[in-house]
């Protein structure tokens, strides 16, 4: 009887998840994927909006290197944990340097500084690398410096949004349009990378006319403060890695009948660039889209983007259709065969 | 871990939302949907509605597609009572609160019962209009010309709406509804439903609700029938059963069987004749 | 030293030292757990650059304990990274203790050797950082 099978689910779903756990075992350790896989348990910590490299690679090795699921693992252990509070603000000038380029400038105040970068490593699989430097012989400088961009923005070259009076939170009142920028910036800083990549790059294409100039783009440290409950003074809990990006657009006229540079801006947590820059280009191309060639630009459209690059909700959504339909199916063809009969009964 | 697994605040707010829904049926109301260890997409919606509202006493009876033994309906009934305890049914009659997927029971729920449906696309516009901004103007102005012209394409080109499932209806002649993806059968009985019937939209952050006694229509011309799914002739191959949804199996010998796709009918309507 | 430096810097202490050193205030002291290590999450506001207004980029996980030591009006307190308990409760024995005046010294010590350690590390680091400076004065110069 059909029935038998069906109700044979509850006996499936188990050993389905034995037979995972026993195929997908190995024996790294968190701490492994922690040290090895560094940029992986930075990208789960962002898309998951929950700072713990510890959990993060807990949450890599539970789903296998599925990083998509690895986010879900970190976003419902998230509702799981009380919210204490907030931090103190960061200020990306504030951050502490380990990688500073600008695309805009030659030299900077502060200088060009590569840090720990692959970028123009030739890509060889199977070549081996013996690159050895005498670290001694280079100063031992702390590095703190503004934004490559300060200059102009302090000049008033620099095209400005108007505030938020109140920080949206998105996680506890979703906004309808219009949207307010905080909203939008923190959805795309929990936005899944791949998503924001590809809507990023349509801009460069043709469906949207940004060509943008990476003004500052850094990698580094910021402190995590709070306030002490029983001193009440400032206290520091954390240190965190992050990356944020100032993109450059193009010139616009402005109501006053000025005319600016519009700029775009991306942070999230660990180091992770492609999405800082991408995040920085879906922000001018959402705040600057009035003077675009062309209307057909999808990255401009605020329901467009701020509605599919959450990964968590977007890889739940899509693999949902994995789960049985055949009711719905079932009521699809009647559908269909009577749209044949009202077609003259086709065959 | 806690009762019901979400905190006190996130069960408040949700209820908050679900009253809201109730005073304004078939409107959208947008809530903190919170990330469960359930993936979005998977009835998270359904299942915000159920964590929130349920309490020590109540029974919980949880089916999808029709079918209580459902891979997926197992798997939420088995978060639920591994949070709650709760005693579970796979009758309708001993449930007071039932959350399904995609299915009404055939068996009339009562004054008192709540029915949970998990909703994947509670905006009955975004075919017509996907600017969200859009829909919430053409909501508030009652405005579904739109819709009326689909209906039109779609019975001149077809005969019928090519909808099958999630047939938008009229609610309390004011706001169009997406009734989530039941079949056109089941629209039918929400329709002045004796029963409580809450849609939760977990990824789209919406809850809405048709309360008991409350009028919904299919949208359709009046001088066209609403036709719903038609099993007329068959019969249930394991207890007999007719005028109920079916499900059709395609078995070897290239003959097709039909089964009442709502097995905890099927369980009853066998037990009475076997009586 | 002050008192609110002592949260950081003992997370990054040697954690057996820190350990004993929570052993000691324990064998001489009452220590009262009022809320015992608990994973919490800290909304993170940034600054955004082109409004100067703010917004969440996510939540900060850490795990955070309140204890007592000796008298219960002494209370000691910690919040530190990541979900860590034992240290959370080192961490919160520690800042009491410093509250009250007990183990100053001691305390004090552990904080000024964990310094010295994040120094030697920081230049080690800083040294390899400044190395990747692109230098665009050395032509114009020569
Ligand atoms: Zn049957």
């Amino acid at each position: 009887m059909g029935y038998v099978a069906v109700k044979g689910g509850e006996e499936a779903i188990k050993n389905s998840l034995s037979f995972y756990d026993e195929e997908f075992k190995g024996d790294i350790k968190p701490k492994d994927i922690r040290e090895s896989l560094s940029f992986a348990v930075d990208k789960i910590m962002s898309e998951g909006s929950l700072y713990s490299k510890k959990l993060s690679s807990v949450a890599i090795k539970k789903s296998a290197g599925d990083l998509l699921n690895a986010a879900f693992f970190l976003r419902a252990h998230r509702s799981s944990c009380a919210r204490v509070g907030m931090a103190k603000t960061i200020n990306t000038d504030d951050m502490r340097i380990i990688r500073r380029v600008s695309s805009a400038f030659k030299d900077i105040q502060g200088g060009q500084i590569l840090g720990p970068s692959n970028d123009y490593e030739v890509k060889l699989i199977l070549k081996k690398v013996a690159n050895k430097t005498i670290w001694s012989e280079f100063i031992s400088d702390d590095i703190f410096v503004e934004s490559a961009l300060k200059p102009l923005r302090n000049k008033g070259l620099i095209k400005e949004l108007k505030k938020d009076r109140e920080i949206a939170d998105i996680t506890r009142i979703f906004p309808n349009s219009p949207y307010p920028r905080s909203a939008v910036l923190q959805i795309m800083s929990r936005g899944e990378g791949g998503s924001m990549l590809a809507f990023a790059y349509t801009t460069m294409r043709g469906y949207g006319d940004v060509h943008p100039t990476i003004g500052d783009l850094r990698i580094g440290k910021c402190d995590v403060k709070f306030t002490h409950p029983f001193t009440s003074k400032e206290v520091k809990i954390a240190e965190i890695e992050s990356t944020s990006c100032e993109a450059v657009g193009t010139l616009e006229k402005q109501e006053d009948g000025s005319t600016k540079l519009t700029t775009g801006y991306g942070f999230c947590f660990g180091f992770n660039e492609t999405k800082a820059i991408s995040m920085a280009i879906l922000d001018i191309s959402l705040y600057s889209s009035s003077h675009s060639i062309g209307s057909g630009s999808i990255a401009s459209d605020f329901d467009m983007i701020l509605h599919h690059i959450d990964g968590v909700e977007s890889m739940g959504f899509t693999n949902h259709y994995k789960l049985p339909h055949y009711v719905t199916f079932q009521s699809n063809l009647q559908v269909l065969m009577n749209a044949k009969e009202h077609n003259g009964g086709e065959k | 871990m806690r009762f019901a697994f979400l905190d006190e605040d996130a069960k408040k707010e949700i209820r908050r939302a679900t009253l809201k829904a109730i005073a304004i049926p078939g409107y959208q109301v947008s809530f903190a949907s919170r990330e469960l260890p359930i993936a979005r997409g998977w009835g998270t919606g359904g299942l915000q509605v159920t964590l929130s509202i349920i309490t020590q006493k109540d029974s919980l009876k949880v089916i999808d597609q029709g079918c209580d033994g459902s891979v997926n309906a197992v798997n939420i009934r088995n978060f639920i009572t591994s949070v709650t305890n709760v005693e579970t049914t796979n009758e309708v009659d001993k449930a007071s609160i039932i959350q399904s997927r995609h299915r009404i029971p055939e068996k009339q729920m009562q004054e008192g019962q709540v029915l949970v449906l998990q909703v994947p696309e509670p905006e009955v516009l975004t075919n017509v209009e996907a600017n969200a901004s859009k829909q919430k103007i053409m909501h508030a102005n009652s405005d579904y010309a739109k819709l009326w012209v689909l209906l039109y394409e779609d019975t001149s080109q077809f005969g019928d709406s090519r909808i099958g499932n999630r047939y938008p209806v009229m609610v309390n002649d004011r706001y169009v509804m997406d009734p989530s993806p039941i079949p056109k059968y089941d629209t039918l009985n929400l329709d002045n439903s004796k029963a409580l019937v809450l849609l939760g939209a977990g990824r789209e952050k919406k809850i809405y609700a048709v309360p008991p006694y409350t009028k919904v229509e299919p949208l359709k011309f009046d001088d066209r029938e609403f036709k719903v799914e038609d099993f007329s002739g068959q019969k249930c191959q394991r207890c007999g059963a007719s005028g109920v949804y079916m499900d059709e199996v395609h078995v070897d010998n290239g003959k097709t069987l039909y089964y009442c796709n709502d097995t905890s009918y099927c369980d009853e309507f066998l037990e009475s004749r076997n009586a | 030293m002050k008192r609110e430096d002592i949260n950081f810097m003992l997370q990054k202490a040697d954690r057996d030292s820190l350990r004993d050193l929570y052993k000691s205030i324990k064998n001489k002291h009452s220590v009262e757990i009022l809320q015992s290590p608990t994973a919490q999450t800290l909304l993170q506001p940034i600054k955004d650059p082109i409004s100067g207004g703010e917004f969440y980029a996510g939540e900060v996980l850490v795990t955070t304990t309140i204890v007592s030591v000796g008298d219960r009006q002494n209370k000691g307190w910690a919040m530190v990274q990541d979900d860590e308990e034992q240290l959370s409760l080192y961490v919160s024995v520690c800042d009491g203790a410093f509250g009250a005046g007990y183990f100053v010294d001691e305390i004090e010590s552990l904080m000024k050797q964990t310094q010295l350690e994040l120094e030697k590390h920081q230049i080690k680091i800083n040294r390899k950082i400044n190395s990747t400076k692109v230098s665009f004065d050395l032509m114009q110069e020569s």
